[in-house]
């Protein structure tokens, strides 16, 4: 008979029990994978009684929600439901169609060079000021003193005269028939109380105080502005309209994106409004547990060509690329179920679908000649994406797969977006292709023109010249007319600089009890929704 | 002491310097352009030339970097591009929630740490699981701890929240920035509570690697010095295992571990940007990732200046606490 604490038993229980502890840790580490998976079949959450809806940032909004600075994407969500304009897009359709909001109703002269705004009345800013005429110039005085990105939209003002309380006529200094556009855009001018603006205008025309507070008259209040942790609506009591179901509106920043899905599927969120990867996106458009919602927008995901890099110099080369990329693949890969292939030069829902037409046939064989014809010096391209943009990173890497099949050595490198911006003016550095996603500040087809296809432009990254076009568009500005601005479309097409590859849908998803998502969203506004309209139900 | 404090401090002021020169090198090589990141795509040439002006981009590097040290001898660290906030600021808030969070995790990291040193030098009954288990904890990366804790404790068990340093709307807010200590001295003990849970995941998962390297270490030179002379003559003497160690062994084989530790905490404020992440916890960390990105120079100088500075503070402490420990070390 043996003992039971002789050096040998001691051994053996011992590797028993790390048996034993390794098959629990192992058991642990399962449970936390099953969970992982369970976590991507969201068990969503129940409606709020307190009225109280909690949404999320990813990451920050990343500059003050100051809508005479903020010129990014989902900040819109706080800038867009404290402020408002003098007109706005109407929500809940694809056709962008301009309707009342703190102006009733507006007229523009014959030649689009004076707009007269009858103002609405009953109307109090979030200090108590009283809404009237005075608030047009001290709100576009003030855009044009800070003088940041969005100010553009209010440099051509020659003149803002009252016409009493409640009536104002803007005279601009050069027509401008997409004037009223630039009043409904989500980045256009927008009503804030004069009294606040001069009462905390500071030396900085009021920015300090609008980091962290609002002056406007929409259906919220900014109540709290804690850059990079937290942000928060509050219901303004004294709102002109109809009051919203929601009395506050939660705003935590998340970091990670991962965490936000598990904080939507636990039911700790009510919606994702912005940046699910393709991954996700799949995921959730199976779920029952959760709604998806494939909106339509203004968001096109753009392949640029670099005309002063190579083979690519040459115009025939350029198309002869653009005809090389499999389009159908990229759709199917990375974007089906929340995006349709492009076929216009402009974002979708810009103009007709019988405009503006690119016609690039998918058709490599052009593309294998040229290569087999060139040095194999001069057969290396790079394709570069937005580092902040994962779809791209995937595209790139489908792009590269493709044109190797055609001789081409690829590379594929990621480029942060103040690095992009730069080749505007200087294009050393630049790869010679990018691939990157935008939208318009509004809806005239102007507004993607005049910054992607004129020279100069501020997405004109790879600084493609075609003098026709540049004046097709200065003429397209006075009279708006779409026929100049398909031509426009079709000579950016035809020089091989751009290819718009695919129109994309704002996609969000939320929990079921949340109503009038659809009915809440505005095709020029990515990312955002009217909190205003939406309600449990 | 005196003397150590004056070396430290000269230290200081190099490793300030370095850093804002190569901080300065950088901007000046980089193709990044942060006043069109700041304006947007439709910006005017007249804007962008404006505001380079306004920011004092259009002057000579050199003149940008005199004024830039003469800000800082002022105490001014210049404004951020991105949040258009003064840097004391938006450092003021950010700082705080990662000298919290790497302050927790460096208590839990120092207590595993000696539990695991002590328990397997003494060899108590389940240390080899006890350190097993860190052993596991310590080879995985820290976002997999990270993820791994949040999918167990927080979509699993429900016992702690995921993300962010409280769930209560204005807490507190000074003296210290420390939430868990604001809440003491505002005698709001609800804000202590909330602040801990939210700080539990985060910090652990910061704490195991660190503890298992100092536990190591510290383990070493326990045995080592349990093998020594004065242990033999103690234990002759007729005193315990576990009084041999308290009483004689601990001070002199804590020096390694004192070292290993400052090295460890200057490690954890870099490891500490991968955790606020996952855990979106808005310190410095979090706010550098987002500056890079928009090419946020004086940001991404500021947070480096103060994480040289906590580095250098960090291993004077250590240097400091070394001497106390061992009177025969010379600082």
């Amino acid at each position: 008979m043996t003992t039971s604490n002789t050096p040998l038993t001691k051994r053996t229980s011992r590797i028993r029990m790390a048996g034993a502890i390794a098959a629990g840790l192992g058991m642990l580490l399962a449970s936390a994978c099953s969970s992982q998976s369970s976590s991507s079949q969201p068990t969503g959450g129940a409606a709020p009684t307190d009225h109280v809806l909690k949404l999320s940032f990813l990451q920050d909004p990343g500059q003050p929600p100051d809508p005479d600075i903020y010129y990014a994407g989902q900040g819109l969500l706080l800038t867009n439901n404290t402020y408002q304009g003098l007109l706005q897009y109407q929500p809940g359709t694809a056709q962008p169609k301009i309707i009342s909001n703190l102006a009733t109703s507006w007229k523009a002269s014959k030649n689009n060079s004076v707009f007269t705004f009858q103002l609405r009345h009953g109307v109090t800013f979030h200090d108590g000021t009283p809404f009237t005429s005075a608030a047009v110039k001290a709100s576009f005085d003030r855009r044009l003193a800070v003088n940041s990105g969005p100010a553009y939209m209010v440099q051509n003002v020659k003149s803002v005269t009252a016409q009493g309380s409640y009536g104002v006529t803007v005279t601009l200094k050069q027509s401008n028939a997409q004037f009223p556009d630039y009043m409904a855009s989500p980045y256009g001018p927008k009503m804030m109380s004069p009294t606040g603006l001069a009462q905390h205008a500071g030396k900085d025309h009021t920015q300090t105080y609008l980091r962290t507070h609002d002056l406007g008259t929409g259906p919220y209040q900014l109540t709290e502005a804690k850059t990079g942790s937290q942000y928060q609506l509050t219901a303004y009591a004294k709102y002109w309209g109809a009051k919203p179901y929601f009395t506050t509106v939660d705003l935590p920043v998340v970091a990670d994106t991962s965490t936000q899905q598990l904080l939507l599927n636990k039911g700790d969120l009510a919606a994702v409004l912005h940046d699910l990867p393709q991954s996700a996106v799949q995921s959730y458009r199976k779920s029952k547990a959760l709604k998806s919602y494939s909106l339509p927008s203004m968001i096109s995901d753009f392949l640029y060509v670099n005309p002063h890099n190579g083979m690519l110099a040459n115009q025939a080369n350029r198309q002869a690329l653009l005809q090389a990329v499999n389009v159908d693949q990229i759709y199917n890969q990375v974007f089906a179920g929340r995006a349709q292939k492009a076929s216009q030069a402009y974002p979708a829902n810009v103009m007709a679908p019988s405009l503006a037409k690119q016609n690039i046939p998918y058709s490599p064989s052009a593309l294998q000649k040229i290569v087999q014809s060139l040095p194999a010096s001069q057969r290396a391209l790079t394709v570069g994406y937005d580092s902040s943009q994962s779809d791209n990173q995937v595209v790139a890497n489908l792009l590269s797969a493709q044109l190797a099949n055609y001789g081409v050595t690829v590379k594929v490198q990621s480029y942060p977006t103040s690095q992009i911006f730069g080749w505007v003016t200087n294009l050393q550095g630049a790869p010679d292709m990018l691939l990157t996603t935008g939208w318009p500040d509004a809806a005239p087809p102007y507004m993607w023109a005049h910054i992607s296809y004129v020279t100069g432009g501020g997405l004109n990254y790879f600084q493609c010249s075609t003098p026709q076009l540049n004046k097709l568009v200065d003429q397209g500005l006075s009279t708006g007319s779409t026929s100049v601005f398909s031509q426009v479309g079709q000579l950016a097409a035809q020089s091989g600089c751009w290819d718009n590859l695919i129109n994309e849908d704002d996609f969000m998803v939320a929990q079921p009890w949340l109503k009038g998502v659809a009915e809440s969203h505005v095709v020029s506004t990515p990312a955002t929704l009217n909190l205003a309209t939406l309600s449990v139900g | 002491m005196l003397q150590l404090a004056g070396k430290r401090l000269g230290a200081m002021v190099v490793i300030i310097l370095a850093l804002t020169a190569v901080m300065f090198g950088l901007q000046k090589i980089s193709p990044l352009d942060p006043v069109h990141a700041m304006l947007g795509q439709s910006a005017s040439a007249q804007a962008v030339a404006a505001e380079r002006h306004v920011l004092g981009l259009d002057q000579p590097i050199t003149a940008q970097y005199l004024h830039y040290l003469a800000g800082l001898l002022h105490g001014d660290l210049g404004t951020s591009y991105r949040t258009r906030n003064p840097l004391s600021s938006d450092l003021g808030t950010a700082f705080p929630a990662t000298a919290e969070l790497t302050l927790y995790g460096l208590i839990f990291a120092l207590i595993l740490a000696v539990l695991l040193a002590v328990a397997t030098t003494l060899r108590w009954p389940g240390s080899w699981l006890f350190r097993l288990i860190l052993f596991v904890g310590a080879s995985m990366p820290p976002f997999l701890l990270a993820i791994g804790g949040i999918l167990l404790f927080f979509v699993n068990l429900g016992w702690l929240p995921a993300t962010g340093r409280t769930s209560i709307h204005n807490p507190p807010t000074g003296p210290t920035g420390l939430l868990t200590i604001d809440g003491l001295l505002a005698g709001q003990f609800n804000v202590v509570t909330d602040a801990l849970s939210h700080l539990l995941l985060p910090a652990l998962a910061l704490a195991i690697g660190p503890a298992v390297s100092i536990g190591r270490v510290l383990r070493s030179s326990l045995v080592s010095e349990l093998r020594s002379d004065y242990a033999r003559t103690a234990r002759a003497k007729g005193q315990r295992e576990r009084q041999v160690l308290i009483r004689h062994v601990i001070r002199n084989a804590i020096g390694p571990a004192l070292s290993m530790t400052g090295l460890q905490a200057g490690l954890m404020f870099g490891g500490v940007l991968v955790i606020e992440q996952v855990f979106s916890w808005p310190g410095m960390g979090q706010y550098m990732t987002q500056s890079i990105p928009v090419a946020d120079f004086p940001a991404i100088a500021a947070v480096t200046l103060v994480l040289g500075i906590g580095y250098v503070l960090i291993n004077t402490v250590v240097d400091l606490l070394q001497a106390a420990a061992d009177p025969r070390i010379d600082v």
